[in-house]
């Protein structure tokens, strides 16, 4: 491989390629030419005006039909680019991507070379070890159980204590929503990428939700969720004061049967069939909003508390599963008071605060999936005994089973497969959406049935057959080596399982920069003119669609990706370790998870620049 | 406290129900104010221009704002007055503005090919 | 007791968002207005086993058994420059022997312009076929995405060629210029095969004559009105480069220039396709 690199490029030639524009791809969707070609592209429109931006180069030109376009440039960068259209031509319009491929591709060759060195470092170091080590080192520098607990700061103590905290963000985020609300309704059939409602939930809020807000503070959307607050309301009698502790309505108790990601895993694949109508039409938006909260408010009179958060919201299942990851984290500070502590208030509530909405038992809290940071148990704690604690990456995922744990604080196979699932449906997303292939994109906005059907059923495929088949193939193979009879199969499965939690946030992450750099511009369009009425309320409402940032997006998202890889590989050993009795077949074992995550981030490079 | 149970009550519905009716009064202030007639671009198996047909007054300056709201480009043309846009994009909104100088009926139309029904996406302002 | 509140509740909350729902979906394109079928205008070719002979006349007692179908016209504003004015409809009318094929073109014109010269344009007419297989049914426009054929009759050349006339400059400037009157560009003239321009063109700005003209016309001014005639046989020289007549179900559309508002080349008064009925 290394002499790959330092090959001559061949004889710089030109080409030229007619690409023909039709809603919403171009022919043809992929085109490779060599370093320093002159490159020549004639973009003929088949049915409207189309236009043709190239990533990396910046240069564009459009075509109307019967009026060509041409576009004359040196291949002097490497690498892929993605050419979009730059000139609104339908619904689909953001998705109108091709590719393009200048070899040599440094960069996948560099990215795999990466990989390939950190899973034989790992491997290195996995041999190396001798015996078990207490007190774990994130990558062997960052101990695992560090922590900052933040209340010992007068003014976040005082926050978090406050009746009106989180209450006022949740209601600004209230006034957001009832603007995305009214313009996904006025917006109707038109253009999504002109509607406040369908950029800012689907191009900011997932965006922000992605690479900030769960893999930093982990639930933070759901302590700021303007959603159940109605429910809320009619459930406790009262917005701000400490009323009702039993919730009005029915306050039935969901079934133990199905206290688990189950129902979310389900629910949120199925709101993914969708995608391709309400991240571009506004008023499918408002559909799906609109769904959403009426089934939370539903759901508050015949459910008791937030049981329509932890069970019906279909955001709620990856953000739970992914907030292990994550840096912040709620937890009591002193076990001795706690366990002297009689009632528990921060179970049964308080004259100062209600009794966990969640469901959770705060004092005896050790993981996040279930804590939806509300922070009712720091206005209820009498001796002020819950904390905030900041604590590096991960260390959540790591947090065993313990005989007295009820039904939630454990590893499980639900968590295991919202994981699995996360991976697949991301999957299914890049390629039909930031991917160049006409038939998939038409196949997602249901052009015709059978087509939907098969987005569906190929969706079904991915994401419940081939992408779990292959990592039992794995975890079954790192069992059989392990040679350990005592140890269960299931166990092993589900612990490493937990490597997917980083691995899919990078993924995310990734995509998620692939949304923002190309079409965040629109954003502020949106905010001058949210409703496409002619309003300019800051003076930005012409402002051109301008792709920000494309020559480094392969780089950062390859970053990502490697970043990803890195956190798998050091929690997977330490996993391996977890899972196995003695330490040899521990790393006997780490080995084949190790070929499968290697693999595994060569098909992630490949996917987004290769 | 009742007071800031009073209080939170009264910023939900002001963030609610508030925002909403703000939006309304935003809307109907802007359009008596700064524009005349209010012209919706759609392509003619969605609906035709809205409205097809309307009247201007002879002398006085008309500015008609129109709205495309669909996902393909339309144009404007009123050739008796020489006033056209190019191209309005989907989503987007643009103004208009002239002086009718002539009394009669004059047709107006698409320039953008935007649908197979396209050249029928036709109306007609009378000014007197 | 609570539970028939809860139903009551979730009963008002379903029906009210339903009601939203169906207010919405009934309003997303905008305020909903009934769709108007668009409807062709027809225009029959009758089988009528007579000939014209334009060398003599143009046949007006075969025309006047004839009904004559409406065709509307509107301005020319898709590319620049577009006319001053529009001539709101025309009457056509055709027929064939099974030889050769005939069509009548009648429309208002108060100016008899047949001059052409730096400063002056000639009234036009002309009709346009597409070509293949695979058109889409309302592209307009010269061809757009496929071929058409386009036979424009000029009065300018049907004066040269019947009457023998030479014209009074041997410059003109029937050019698609899109600047004002005050820019023209000066074009020296050839001498016309015919009355009418055979040309072939596959978008704007692509108008070539052929080497072979195949069809004929002439036309006759009279007190506002002129009436003219084309004409060609129905077997096709090149059928890459000739609008044929079989299969039956063909379409056409029509365009007019009126020379004294300055009309040539883009500045013109078109139609939108009209269906032709064989029989």
């Amino acid at each position: 491989m290394l002499i790959l690199i330092f090959v001559p490029s061949s004889f710089a030639q030109e080409q030229f390629f007619q690409i023909k524009a039709k809603k919403f791809s171009y022919t043809p969707n992929i085109i490779k030419v060599n370093k320093g070609d002159v490159v020549r592209f004639r973009l003929v429109s088949e049915d409207v005006h189309h236009g043709l931006f190239l990533d990396g180069y910046g240069i564009s030109t459009s075509a109307y039909p019967g009026q060509e376009g041409a576009l004359k440039f040196v291949a002097d960068k490497t690498g892929r680019f993605s050419f979009r259209c730059s000139h609104t031509c339908g619904e689909f319009h953001p998705y109108m991507v091709g590719y393009l491929y200048v070899s040599p591709n440094y960069l996948f060759w560099a990215g795999t070379f990466i990989i390939l060195l950190l899973g034989f470092g790992s491997f290195i170091i996995t041999m190396s070890k001798t015996q078990k080590k207490e007190g774990l080192k994130l990558f062997g520098i960052i101990p695992l159980n560090w922590q900052l607990e933040l209340t010992r700061f007068k003014l976040i103590r005082n926050l978090l204590k406050s009746r009106w905290f989180p209450l006022i963000p949740i209601i600004i985020n209230l006034f957001i929503f009832t603007v995305i609300l009214f313009a996904g309704f006025v917006g109707g059939w038109g253009s999504g990428n002109y509607n406040f409602g369908v950029m800012i939930v689907w191009i900011l809020w997932w965006v922000l939700l992605m690479l900030f807000m769960v893999p930093l503070i982990g639930r933070f959307w759901c302590m700021i969720c303007p959603f159940p607050l109605l429910g809320e309301w009619i459930q406790r009698g009262k917005l701000i004061a400490v009323g009702r502790q039993k919730s009005w309505g029915l306050s039935k108790k969901w079934p133990n049967k199905w206290k688990n990601l189950w129902p979310l895993v389900i629910l949120f694949w199925i709101t993914t069939w969708f995608s391709g109508f309400f991240t571009v039409r506004p008023f499918a938006t408002f559909i799906l909003l609109g769904a959403i909260i009426l089934l939370a408010i539903i759901a508050s009179i015949i459910y008791e508390k937030r049981t329509f958060c932890i069970t019906m919201c279909p955001v709620s299942g990856f953000m739970g599963l992914y907030s292990n990851f994550s840096l912040c984290s709620v937890r009591r500070k002193d076990p001795e008071i706690c366990r002297k502590h009689i009632p528990k208030t921060c179970v049964v509530g308080n004259e100062k605060g209600y009794g966990c909405p969640w469901m959770e038992l705060p004092f005896d809290m050790n993981r996040n999936t279930y804590c939806g940071l509300c922070l009712e148990c720091f206005k209820a704690c009498p001796y002020d005994n819950m904390g905030f604690f900041v604590s590096p990456f991960g260390r959540h995922l790591f947090v065993e089973r313990r005989k007295t744990d009820d039904i939630y604080n454990r590893r499980s196979t639900d968590e295991a497969f919202k994981g699995l699932t996360m991976l697949g449906i991301f999957l299914s997303f890049f390629l039909a959406f930031q991917g160049p292939y006409g038939h998939l994109k038409d196949m997602v906005r249901a052009t015709s049935l059978s087509g939907y059907l098969s987005y569906i059923g190929e969706s079904f495929c991915i994401d419940f057959l081939l992408i779990p088949v292959v990592f039992l193939l794995f975890t079954f193979l790192s069992w059989k080596v392990s040679k350990n009879k005592e140890v269960k199969f299931k166990e092993v499965f589900v612990n490493f399982a937990y490597i997917l939690v980083p691995v899919g946030l990078a993924i995310w992450a990734a995509f998620s920069i692939g949304i923002i750099l190309p079409n965040g511009s629109y954003l502020l369009h949106i905010v001058s003119d949210p409703f496409a009425w002619g309003w300019n309320l800051f003076g930005t409402a012409n402002f051109p669609w301008t792709p920000v940032f494309t020559g480094i997006m392969p780089y950062i998202q390859v970053l990502l990706v490697v970043i990803g890889l890195m956190f798998a590989l050091d929690f997977g050993g330490k996993f391996s370790q977890q899972t196995y009795a003695s330490m040899d077949e521990a790393k006997k074992s780490w080995i084949p998870i190790l070929i499968y995550l290697v693999g595994l981030h060569i098909f992630f490079l490949k996917l987004f620049t290769g | 406290m009742k007071k800031n149970e009073l209080i939170a009550i009264l910023l939900v519905i002001l963030s609610t129900i508030g925002t909403v009716l703000a939006i309304f009064a935003i809307e109907k202030f802007r359009r008596n104010k700064f524009y005349t007639v209010e012209l919706l671009a759609r392509a003619p198996n969605n609906g035709n221009w809205y409205p097809r047909r309307f009247t201007l007054p002879y002398g006085k300056e008309a500015k008609i704002l129109i709205r495309n709201i669909e996902t393909v480009s339309h144009g404007f043309a009123l050739p008796d007055f020489n006033v056209a846009v190019n191209e309005i994009k989907a989503g987007e909104v643009v103004v208009v503005k002239f002086t009718p100088d002539k009394r009669g009926i004059f047709p107006f139309m698409c320039t953008v090919w935007c649908s197979d029904e396209h050249l029928h996406m036709t109306g007609e302002i009378t000014v007197e | 007791m609570k539970k028939i509140a809860v139903i009551l509740i979730s009963g008002v909350l379903i029906i009210s968002c339903g009601a939203l729902v169906y207010y919405g979906l009934r309003h997303a394109r905008g305020i909903p207005v009934a769709i108007q079928k668009i409807e062709r205008p027809v225009l029959q070719v009758k089988f009528i086993d007579k000939e014209i002979d334009l060398t003599q006349d143009t046949g007006e007692d075969i025309w006047n058994t004839i009904s004559p179908c409406e065709v509307k016209l509107t301005y020319q504003v898709t590319a620049l420059p577009w006319p001053k004015a529009v001539t709101p409809k025309i009457t056509v009318k055709a027929f064939h022997n099974q030889k050769n094929i005939y069509f009548y073109i009648n429309w208002m014109d108060e100016t008899h312009d047949v001059d052409l010269s730096t400063n002056k344009f000639s009234d036009a007419c002309a009709i346009m076929f597409p070509l293949g297989e695979e058109i889409q049914p309302a592209t307009i426009m010269m061809g757009f995405l496929g071929k058409t054929n386009i036979w424009q009759w000029k009065a300018s050349q049907d004066k040269e060629y019947w009457l023998k006339e030479s014209p009074t400059t041997n410059a003109y400037a029937d050019f698609y210029y899109p600047f004002e009157e005050k820019e023209l560009l000066p074009v020296s003239m050839v001498v016309p095969k015919s009355a009418v321009n055979d040309l072939v063109t596959i978008r704007v700005g692509t108008i070539t004559p052929k080497q072979v003209q195949n069809v004929q016309g002439r036309g006759f001014w009279q007190s506002g009105d002129w009436k003219v005639v084309f004409k060609r046989s129905i077997e096709v020289s090149d059928p890459q480069l000739d609008a044929s007549f079989i299969p039956d179900k063909k379409l056409c559309a029509f365009a007019v220039w009126n020379g004294s508002r300055g009309e040539r080349g883009g500045r013109k008064s078109i139609s939108d396709w009209v269906e032709l009925k064989f029989q």
